[in-house]
């Protein structure tokens, strides 16, 4: 088989699965999920430090493998200069230099702001960010956030945590098509049917937190989803059958009749 | 002095830097950004930035998130 690289930001991924550290029931079984997925990009987000309880803890003090490459998200950003100033902080902190842009006015839905995420976009690449935004899974909005610059572009499957799959594959399929930057699936999955269609449809990776997270086991979760990327992957490279209308025998019919 | 950390007076005595102020609030050595006045500032700016009454300082870390 030939080799099947995705490269992001120059470097070379070993896993196309990203994995949110969101929501986990303990550190414990987040670092067990994180490695089950065999992920190596983990995102997070960027809150102020609660001054009442210095004690509350950074999600880093748990993590210290330094194989990791770090995906911070501008989640609470209402506008664009709002996510830059988010980024701006995530950079300083010195451990990437990596955004993920996420702009979501409506509360209710979370959905992204296309017209913010492409603002946003334009300036964080000029700053020489590597920039992943976050979009609505429309293909004209995704090839303008790779014309002004995104790494990657991560349209959403459904909105966030509702874990509802795929709601229009065929915009997803259109989206991969016109792509000449890698496509991360981001947001809605729910299972490892989910994202076997998602990677079918020949998106580069899905990045999910909530499905795993929030799973009865997350741990076991985090390996079905590593294992649905590599089936769907390969899925797709092999080039699936065309669908026909009516039976066809695999061993052909006329050898069957006997006489 | 009286500063304004994450949206909130606070009054901390003898500090001249940021670095100062981290470590009044017990926060050295953790993975820590500030940012005064609106300047995002790395760690290395922190013992060159000076505090003045009423600056505004956020300091921001990583949580779980997607």
């Amino acid at each position: 088989m030939k080799s099947d690289v995705l490269q992001i930001g120059g470097h070379t991924l070993s896993s196309r699965f990203f994995i949110g550290t969101g929501l986990f029931p303990n550190p414990f079984v987040q670092k067990e999920a994180i490695k089950a997925s065999g992920a190596q990009v983990l995102t997070f987000a960027i809150r102020r430090i609660n001054l009442a309880s210095t004690e509350d803890d950074s999600i880093l003090q748990h993590l210290e493998d330094d194989n990791y490459i770090y995906l911070p998200n501008t989640s609470g950003a209402r506008t664009a200069d709002e996510a830059v100033r988010i980024a701006r902080l995530a950079r300083a902190s010195g451990l990437s230099d990596w955004i993920k842009v996420e702009i979501s006015v409506n509360e209710r839905t979370l959905l992204p702001d296309p017209i913010e995420t492409l603002k946003a976009t334009e300036i964080l690449v000029k700053e020489g960010f590597t920039v992943l935004p976050y979009t609505s899974d429309d293909p004209v909005i995704c090839k303008r956030l790779e014309e002004a610059g995104a790494a990657a572009v991560m349209p959403g499957a459904a909105p966030i945590g509702t874990g509802l799959g795929i709601l229009n594959p065929y915009n997803l399929g259109l989206i991969v098509e016109e792509a000449g930057v890698p496509i991360i699936v981001d947001a809605g999955l729910g299972s490892a049917s989910d994202v076997t269609q998602a990677m079918e449809l020949g998106v580069s990776g899905v990045l999910m937190n909530t499905p795993v997270a929030k799973a009865k086991d997350p741990v076991r979760m985090a390996k079905a989803m590593s294992l649905a990327i590599e089936a769907g992957r390969l899925s797709y490279l092999s080039g699936r059958i065309t669908k026909k209308r009516y039976a066809s025998a695999s061993s052909g019919l006329e050898q069957f009749k006997l006489k | 002095m009286e500063l304004i950390i994450n949206g909130e007076q606070q009054q901390l005595e003898q500090v001249n830097t940021i670095q100062d102020v981290i470590e009044r609030l017990g926060l050295t050595g953790k993975p820590v950004v500030a940012e005064a006045d609106g300047q995002v500032l790395t760690a290395e700016q922190w013992a060159d930035t000076p505090v003045h009454p009423n600056m505004r300082i956020e300091l921001v870390h990583f949580v779980g998130g997607g």
